[in-house]
């Protein structure tokens, strides 16, 4: 069996599965009322009618050996449920956002993908139109109960003999320029010391307020440390650079005119990372890209440390280290800021500077703000770090604060650091950082409680 | 006599009103033919009904319609689409909280308490049903309620003392357009809009919404609108905010406006002197101008009546999230 069968059929699993839960749910039968965990369920009937019909006209198209053009209404109807799912998406907070809805827009996805494989010109395919909804699935919505399928089928994609995209992966330098337009002055810079062992770092976590470290060689063996400086590598890990990535647009998540932007991979390095512009920043920011893209993970590791037991706090216990990762040009901002867990900073590619400063700073001193928009932003502190020191142009016209700044710039308890490719930052729960990409920068953090 | 003109979104035969086509002699057979043929969007405004009645009231739901007229009162509206089970259940247990419930898109829903002095909110429709409807949460603050609407994520009111209230998801607080404080006037409950008191043109008469748009009708003919237009690329040159403006639609001064009606992404109104204008999404057909993705100005909408063209006249306008209606009666 060829390689394009091999998907076809994939795909034609899919559909009967979906078409086979609709079925289920539609014709409620006494002796098969074990809900299914994640069903599509909630959503109303006349939805899952609508969503069966597509699938059963689509599974038509995929039994036959030849299938005539799909008629024209399949893909409007499919992109009907992709609408009414998506609005579902801003009428609820994610949080609440109940989970058949994600399933709705997860499967009308996978029928869409489905249609445009069967149709997919093979001399000149269009291969970002075909991805795109199952990137869209995955990050917008995390894909529940399709995850394996859609990742099966980006292994199946990558077997197949297609063009290379463009731009051509030869057009992007060996490796990213490291240069640093801007070095802040370290003042006091956290003690860097070699990984402790498991036993030693779960005693520190455990003394009463432990503080920030850098372990010099924590992550020296990852292969990330040399494959990522690589453009070429990262765009064999992406299709070729297709797969669709979430990017930040502005200068910090604080300001006016930052936006969110979903980006094909080679789009975000051409554009942002090899060709940066001082006013347009492109982040790719606190992403689970290793679960998005499952290749780049065995790249890396989780520290046998982020599996320590730290003091509980109010947070719920997360099960697994929660993986991010962050990737951007010189010059990228995280605001001043905490966080409700513990954070291990590996540095991969790059340099970045890190301020922090102890929890137990007045949070009117540190201006926590409050809720904005209905959207709490209590863990953000209101000072840009970058133009209290004179470092940034001040981005907005507001009131001059010059009382509370004095106060702030009195506060004398925070470190500082920059972190180079192999450097570890250990953030205990709570502490206040402020992060700057120096250079092209590529990092991950692990954050664990 | 009475015809409905509609257009837009007909994926559940929404549209398909069974009294409209005069020569269904063999309903079953239409039945069938429905069953396996995908039903087409209606691109331009089509009659769906034509009938010897007053069409008094149009719920227009994402997959139905149902139309009240004066012989199908309460308990028999006219239905075209599909029911979601809830509604089903709630049409045939109880029709008359069915005329009147209001229900958002994150599945909250408003309806008269059952001793009818006041109105309830619940967190979705089931678990009205499941608490045989138990558990709500009373609204004591709003009284003599003439017109309850829902928009996507919250409620606006209209009082007898002509009083306009809003409440629903802080984060979309443009659409409340007032003041929200957590203790003293709480986004979730009910809150008096002050922009539309006093207005130069009198009090509101009517309200409409849909999606993240709000509108409201002044007694001289005024419309005003607010809302979120954030993810609204079709509607985005209303400018939208959280202050109710009144809007210019026909000419340099602004036509009368007689009723409005605002669907997901699009609005559509009626003027005094008889003209249909329109705005928004028509992706799938809801503005009925055949050919266009969107219009994003107030665009006045012709329409050919046949060979009634002279003797029908518009009377009202209803919107669905992704349709519109227009009511004509014979002049």
């Amino acid at each position: 069996m060829d390689h394009l069968e091999e998907l076809k059929q994939h795909c034609k699993q899919a559909i009967e599965l979906i078409h086979s839960e609709c079925i289920t749910i539609l014709n409620p039968d006494e002796s098969n009322h074990q809900p299914q965990a994640q069903t599509l369920a909630g959503c109303d009937e006349p939805l899952i009618t609508l969503l069966n019909r597509q699938a059963s006209l689509l599974l038509k198209l995929y039994s036959t050996p030849s299938p005539p053009s799909p008629p024209p209404l399949l893909s409007k109807r499919i992109q009907d449920l992709i609408t009414l799912s998506y609005a579902k998406f801003y009428a609820y907070p994610y949080k609440d956002l109940p989970t058949h809805w994600r399933r709705l827009y997860t499967d009308s996805s996978i029928l869409k993908f489905s249609l445009l494989l069967l149709t997919l010109n093979p001399n000149s395919p269009d291969l970002n139109t075909l991805i795109r909804p199952l990137d869209l699935s995955i990050i917008l919505s995390g894909s529940p109960l399709k995850r394996s399928w859609i990742d099966k089928t980006f292994s199946l994609l990558e077997n197949l003999p297609f063009p290379p995209s463009s731009p051509l992966p030869s057009s992007f330098p060996s490796k990213f320029p490291l240069s640093e337009p801007f070095i802040p002055p370290l003042h006091n810079p956290i003690p860097r010391h070699p990984s402790p062992s498991f036993t030693s770092f779960q005693i520190y976590l455990s003394s009463p307020s432990p503080k920030p470290l850098i372990f010099t060689n924590l992550i020296t063996h990852w292969p990330a440390l040399t494959l990522w400086s690589s453009p070429s590598y990262l765009l064999s890990r992406t299709f070729s650079g297709r797969r669709l990535i979430p990017i930040e647009l502005g200068r910090s998540y604080v300001d006016s005119n930052w936006s969110q932007s979903l980006l094909p991979f080679s789009q975000f390095l051409s554009t942002y990372i090899l060709h940066p512009s001082s006013t347009q920043k492109g982040y790719l920011a606190q992403h689970s890209l290793f679960s998005h893209i499952p290749s780049l993970r065995q790249d890396i590791s989780i520290p046998d440390l982020c599996y320590t037991s730290p003091p509980p706090t109010e947070t719920p216990e997360l099960e697994e280290p929660q993986l991010n990762a962050w990737f951007g040009p010189p010059g990228t901002i995280t605001p001043l800021h905490t966080d409700p867990y513990h954070n291990l900073l590996c540095q991969v590619v790059g340099s970045k500077y890190v301020r922090l400063y102890p929890p137990w700073i007045d949070e009117k001193v540190m201006r926590k703000k409050g809720k904005e928009m209905g959207v709490e932003m209590g863990n953000t502190s209101e000072w840009d770090l970058g133009v209290v020191e004179g470092w940034d142009e001040r981005e907005e016209e507001g009131e001059e604060d010059d009382e509370g700044m004095k106060e702030f710039k009195r506060v004398n308890e925070w470190v500082d650091c920059i972190l180079e490719p192999g450097d570890t930052l250990y953030i205990p729960v709570g502490w206040w950082h402020y992060v700057k990409g120096l250079s092209v920068s590529f990092s991950v953090s692990f954050w664990w409680n | 006599m009475e015809l409905l003109y509609a257009t837009g979104h007909n994926a559940w035969n929404q549209l398909q009103l069974k009294a409209a086509d005069p020569n269904h002699t063999n309903q079953q057979e239409q039945q069938q033919e429905e069953q396996t043929e995908e039903p087409d969007d209606i691109s331009k405004f089509t009659c769906i009904l034509h009938t010897d009645d007053k069409v008094i009231s149009i719920r227009s739901f994402p997959s139905y319609t149902a139309v009240y007229t004066t012989t199908n009162t309460t308990s028999s509206p006219l239905i075209a689409g599909l029911l979601p089970q809830t509604h089903q259940i709630l049409l045939e247990t109880n029709p008359q909280i069915y005329r009147h419930f209001a229900e958002a898109s994150n599945d909250t829903i408003i309806i008269p308490s059952s001793s009818n002095t006041h109105l309830e909110q619940h967190q979705s429709l089931t678990s009205f049903l499941l608490n045989s409807h138990s558990g709500g949460t009373p609204l004591n603050t709003l009284e003599n309620i003439s017109q309850l609407l829902p928009y996507e994520t919250g409620f606006i009111a209209l009082s007898r003392s002509k009083e306009v209230y809003t409440w629903g998801d802080e984060r979309y607080s443009s659409c409340l357009a007032r003041e929200v404080d957590d203790n003293s006037s709480p986004a979730s409950l009910p809150g008096l809009v002050p922009d539309l008191l006093d207005l130069p043109t009198g009090p509101i008469t009517k309200i409409a919404a849909g999606g993240y748009t709000l509108a409201a009708l002044t007694a001289g003919n005024d419309l005003y609108l607010w809302g979120d237009a954030g993810r609204t690329p079709a509607l985005s040159e209303l400018n939208l905010s959280d202050c109710p403006e009144p809007v210019i639609i026909g000419d340099d001064e602004g036509k009368d406006i007689a009723d409005v009606a605002v669907g997901h992404f699009h609005i559509i109104v009626l003027t005094t002197d008889g003209e249909v204008y329109v705005i928004g999404d028509n992706s799938i057909g809801q503005l009925g101008i055949p050919g266009v993705d969107s219009v994003k100005t107030w665009t006045r909408v012709s329409i050919d009546f046949g060979e009634q063209q002279g003797a029908l006249s518009i009377r009202g306008v209803e919107a669905g999230p992704r349709t519109s209606f227009l009511i004509l009666s014979e002049s």
